[in-house]
């Protein structure tokens, strides 16, 4: 096997699950989760970029991911028709209720959320995964959290 | 957010996915179905200005001020002149933009902007926000939008559907002057917009001071000069006119083309913040 084959193996079994998550967050719709973090493989098979360590071998897929999944919402004009609490029930109501707010955000809000309170990322590394200014991804993220204390009226603590 | 995190921690790739990964091939990537249609845009824009292919336009109704003057009329339609800058307003040689899904659009005349590339930039970029100020704010309402541009049409010359929600906030000073504006209008879940206004522009940390060490795109038109900037998903476009900052950020696709109608309307109209109370 090949020093490439082993290295993209390496990464894909070390954050295929945190670009699936990330994707189906953004997407809410399995089958366009997959295809994004397809996507973002095949970009790095495709660029090869220099990525020293982990977190930003990480860091540059979660980019390319979420770029490939807000580009499928685009190409759709509108939400994905297979929900994702469909496929993945929520445990308990609060957090379908949760998750269905979360849903409602406009999608590059709902990076921002996700790599923010998923992934730990700062905003200025939020803002160079998703290609914006520190500014921008605060003003997001507050404008997320607002949005979510208004629909969910206080009940669920964020 | 503890919810959302127990839930997802929950989910995994699928198996499938695995397999489809290791087997990657990236010299057989299959295009997605989107860049056949960007491609097919760009092609079909690029044939129509090689071969000159114009629109005809019906000019605009005067427009009323809000004290009732005219103060000017928009030219529906787009000029294409060997200047790159701005086109001849008595030319018959035009083009448009062209909008999303083979739709075309005819626009008053727009200027074609210089726009710098910052995608490589990162956290170096200056953040702005509107200024502090003394004073207090109140919500944006439509008046505000008709008195700022002289138009009831601001939406049809800024490109705004007319479903969109717009909100928005106005600043005042202690004295009740406005001062400030900021307009925010989505489209669907994927395009926004922010526009912002500010009176004056020798405000500390101005939202559209231009730092004269930023690398920006520079376009000169009708004499006012244009500072534009563009990063990996968003275009920030900044001009002052009579006093007045505009400072716009634009996301999404069509960005460059609504740069152009925001600098065009603002030159137009001569927008300011006087008719705002």
């Amino acid at each position: 096997m090949s020093q490439n084959s082993n290295r993209l193996e390496e990464l894909i079994k070390e954050h295929q699950n945190a670009l699936y998550r990330a994707a189906l967050s953004v997407t809410g719709n399995p089958q366009d989760a997959e295809d994004a973090v397809q996507d973002g493989y095949l970009k790095y098979l495709e660029r090869r970029p220099r990525v020293p360590d982990g977190r930003s071998a990480r860091a540059w897929l979660m980019r390319v991911t979420l770029n490939a999944a807000l580009d499928r919402l685009r190409d759709k004009k509108r939400h994905p028709t297979e929900e994702l609490l469909d496929v993945h029930p929520a445990p308990d109501p609060g957090t379908g209720e949760l998750l269905e707010a979360i849903g409602e955000l406009p999608p590059a809000e709902r990076a921002a959320v996700h790599l923010f309170y998923y992934e730990g990322y700062q905003t200025g590394e939020i803002a160079k995964i998703l290609g914006r200014r520190p500014g921008t991804v605060r003003s997001d993220l507050s404008r997320a959290r607002e949005r979510l204390r208004e629909k969910l009226k206080g009940e669920i603590e964020l | 957010m503890k919810r959302y995190v127990n839930y997802l921690d929950g989910i995994e790739a699928p198996e499938g996915l695995t397999a489809r990964l290791t087997n990657l091939k990236s010299e057989r990537r299959i295009r997605p179905a989107y860049l056949y249609r960007t491609a097919g845009i760009a092609a079909a824009l690029a044939l129509a200005v090689g071969l000159g292919v114009l629109w005809r336009h019906a000019p605009a109704d005067p427009v009323a001020d809000h004290d009732g003057s005219e103060h000017y009329t928009p030219d529906i339609g787009i000029i294409v002149t060997d200047d790159p800058l701005l086109g001849d307003p008595h030319s018959d040689r035009r083009e448009g933009y062209e909008i999303l899904d083979g739709e075309h659009a005819t626009y008053y005349t727009l200027p074609r902007l210089n726009i710098a590339d910052a995608s490589g930039l990162s956290d170096t970029a200056m953040d702005y926000t509107l200024c502090p100020l003394d004073g207090y704010e109140r919500d944006l309402v439509e008046n505000d939008l008709v008195s700022l541009f002289g138009t009831d049409r601001y939406r049809e010359h800024l490109g705004i559907p007319e479903d969109a929600e717009i909100s928005g906030a106005v600043y005042f000073t202690p004295e009740g002057t406005a001062s400030g504006l900021g307009l925010y209008w989505t489209e669907g879940d994927m395009f926004r917009v922010r526009y912002e206004v500010l009176r004056g522009y020798d405000v500390p940390s101005c939202p559209v001071m231009i730092s004269p060490d930023d690398d920006y795109g520079v376009t000169e038109v009708d004499g006012v000069r244009v500072t534009t900037l563009a990063f990996e998903n968003e275009t920030e476009v900044k001009l002052f006119v009579d006093g007045f900052g505009y400072k716009a950020t634009i996301y999404g696709e069509g960005r460059d083309e609504l740069a152009a109608r925001f600098v065009r309307l603002v030159l137009a109209s001569r927008a300011g913040l006087d008719g705002i109370e």
